[in-house]
């Protein structure tokens, strides 16, 4: 029996629905139509506004591609592959797990707005943490992409990628096993184990039931990349925005004052680094316009602390593991790639 | 139920951010304008991506349109990615989105230019990248002829590409020319060994050595946009070699505030995967009409090479000898080159 109240309930909502798509399809239409229909030359008088602009738009743009892939591969992993098999795949031993680790770039090469998606999955699933953390610092740099990049970019100095992977490599297997023997607690935040109970609803049965009646593991892979994207990409956007402001309003060359001397030159990269969050791909070529001005060493350090940990990663960090382990690994990356690029500046370069 | 019906509202307007985002990308490809801000390499992932994101946009859609009894099953697969209940920090992570969003739309897409070549800091030595301070040898500075000479030598000799024997004979011409003798260019010495001569190498820099002998034969150096930054390498690495001959390059104007008014830059952005990691690199370039060209114009220069000294630095200048404004190129930058030196120099 069909009661008022019900049939009121079904003719709005097909007005509802009847309206979003004109709404959708007259939006689509005018636009093809004129694409160019908001834009206003308000802003674009403003100084370094411009710069500002194309500096934010083309971090996003770059970075959208890799986020949705790694959310993509996350989300299917989520629905589709066991825990065991992870298990299975990283060895037993620490020292071997932590060497594969830092190896799995290869097969996946993404920068980090890609890797950290994935990782936090994997964690989730039953990889080891000190195996994921390696596989997240030395996967950005450890890849057929960035090694060819570097290569191009160092056409005339070619030890310098060698050195670049090595120290990566070398950097993340160490802070692999450090967290291995100090690390004991779970560092995930919300972690999709304690996600469930957090929210107060018994998520577990109702996913299940609701799995079994719709038969969607794809909806569920769908539901799932939907909600990364918006969880990772406000930190990712977030960590664009600081970069972009810092990229179109403070002039490089007063940031290369700073700092040229032997030590503070390694200090000054780190902070360069950090600040800059370029992609790994790019940023050698970066730091080639800089080898007239600063040490071969100094600018390994760049090009190993940069990917590791930069402003935008940071942030997306911060999104997935617990505030005081970011600081931890961000302390740790410090100390340890300049101590690294000075040892290999004395002896290598 | 309230609560299910804010998820109806979440879910509106991820819609709306994601449609926005692929709508914008299907603007910039639309105007052509998508290379302004990304490597071409990247486009096709790009324009993926922006299909995916509309894909997922529908389907937020069919979420926010279902009944609540739909709704509340889904809602409840969202497991770890609950929305938070506060509104001003749901009006803050929207706001992250919409914001470039809004400023892309809003804003009209620029070529960069001068204002981002000051900020990052123009590169008018592009060889320094390829010259490290510490290992390989310093560029030969300025000399009387007689010194000259000596430094090539001395040169030749440090590296070890040259087989000793031929190093010798190379020597010996050097000296015998320096004395007066012979000219170098009288052909008695194999036109090889006198391109070796002029173009010394070591193990670093044999790419740019060769790409500069090849560029030596040509009457008119055309600094093609496909090898932008390797040409402009070369020849300012060995740039004493090419002073006097002619150059033909195109870019933008570019100028800073202790430049003589008969001085301007002729300048290009070279990008590697998208504009935050852009660089300006430039020639610096004296023509007596300097001051009529207005800041990011853009030119078709033929000049002739020489030298002076900006802000203390020794650098290649062109002498303008003809200039042709010109539109900005439909793809503006210039990329780094990951292909075979030798295919950049035309025969």
């Amino acid at each position: 029996m069909i009661t008022k109240k019900e049939v009121e309930l079904a003719s709005t909502s097909t007005w509802k629905i009847n309206a979003t798509f004109i709404f959708v399809i007259a939006l689509i239409i005018i636009f093809a139509v004129y694409p160019d229909l908001f834009t206003t030359n308000v802003l674009a008088n403003v100084q370094g506004m411009n710069t500002f602009k194309t500096m934010l738009i083309s971090i996003v743009l770059e970075a959208m591609p890799f986020l949705l892939l790694g959310v993509i591969v996350s989300s299917l992993m989520q629905v589709y592959i066991p825990e065991q098999w992870i298990k299975r795949f990283i060895p037993k031993n620490p020292i071997l797990g932590v060497l594969v680790a830092s190896f799995l770039g290869i097969l996946f090469p993404v920068c980090e707005c890609g890797l950290i998606p994935v990782v936090r999955r994997l964690i989730a699933k039953g990889m080891p943490l000190y195996a994921g953390v390696a596989f997240f610092l030395a996967g950005p740099i450890v890849n057929p992409v960035v090694y060819s990049a570097t290569l191009v970019a160092f056409r005339t100095n070619p030890d310098m990628v060698y050195a670049r992977m090595g120290l990566a490599v070398a950097v993340a297997a160490c802070i692999g096993l450090i967290i291995y023997m100090f690390v004991k607690r779970d560092p995930l935040k919300d972690s999709p184990h304690s996600a469930h109970v957090q929210h107060g609803h018994a998520h577990h049965s109702h996913r299940h039931t609701h799995r079994t009646k719709k038969g969607g593991k794809l909806q569920e892979a769908i539901q799932h990349g939907g909600a990364e994207f918006f969880d990772m990409g406000k930190y990712l956007i977030l960590g664009s925005f600081i970069t972009a402001l810092i990229q179109a309003f403070i002039p490089r060359s007063e940031l290369i004052g700073i700092g040229q001397g032997e030590y503070t030159s390694h200090l000054f990269m780190i902070g360069f680094a950090y600040i800059l969050s370029l992609c790994s791909t790019a940023d050698a070529f970066v730091a080639a316009s800089f080898v007239s001005t600063f040490s071969a060493g100094s600018l390994l350090t760049f090009l190993v602390f940069g990917p590791m940990i930069d402003l935008k990663g940071t942030l997306m960090l911060l999104s997935a593991f617990k505030a005081r382990f970011v600081i931890l690994l961000i302390v740790l990356v410090a100390i340890m790639v300049p101590i690294g690029a000075l040892i290999i500046g004395r002896f290598y370069f | 139920m309230h609560e299910h019906k804010s998820m109806g509202i979440h879910y509106l307007i991820r819609a709306g951010i994601l449609a926005g985002f692929s709508f914008y990308v299907v603007k910039l490809v639309k105007m052509d304008k998508l290379q302004y801000y990304i490597v071409p390499k990247m486009i096709p992932y790009v324009k993926i991506t922006s299909v995916v994101l509309f894909l997922l946009a529908i389907y937020y859609i069919y979420l926010a349109l279902q009944g609540t009894h739909k709704e509340q099953e889904a809602a409840e697969c969202d497991c770890g990615h609950a929305p938070s209940s506060s509104i001003s920090k749901n009006i803050l992570m929207y706001g992250v989105f919409i914001v470039p969003l809004m400023l892309g739309f809003m804003m009209p897409d620029k070529i960069m230019g001068s204002e981002v070549a000051a900020v990052k800091g123009m590169n008018l030595n592009a060889s320094s990248n390829q010259t490290p301070p510490m290992p390989s040898p310093p560029p030969t500075p300025v000399m009387e002829d007689e010194e000259q000479e000596d430094s090539f030598v001395a040169i030749i000799k440090e590296n070890s590409l040259i087989p000793e024997d031929r190093l010798s004979a190379i020597e010996e011409r050097l000296q015998e020319s320096v004395a007066g003798n012979i000219d170098l260019t009288d052909g008695s010495l194999s036109a090889e060994d006198e391109l070796d001569a002029l173009f010394p190498t070591d193990a670093y820099t044999e790419e740019y050595g060769a790409l500069g002998k090849k560029l030596y034969q040509k009457e008119l150096i055309p600094v093609i946009e496909e090898g932008f930054l390797e040409i402009i390498t070369a020849v300012d690495l060995y740039r004493q070699n090419f002073a006097g001959k002619k150059l033909e390059i195109s870019g933008f104007v570019y100028r800073e505030q202790n430049m003589a008014s008969n001085q301007f830059v002729i300048s290009r952005m070279a990008m590697t995967c998208c504009a935050a990691d852009s660089m300006p690199y430039g020639i610096l370039v004296e023509s007596s009409r300097a001051a009529s060209y207005a800041e990011d114009a853009w030119m078709k220069l033929t000049g002739i090479i020489g030298q002076t000294e900006y802000d203390g630095v020794e650098i290649m200048r062109l002498e303008a000898l003809k200039i042709e404004m010109i539109e900005a190129p439909n793809d503006p930058y210039v990329y780094p080159y990951f292909g075979d030196f030798s295919d950049l120099v035309p025969e």
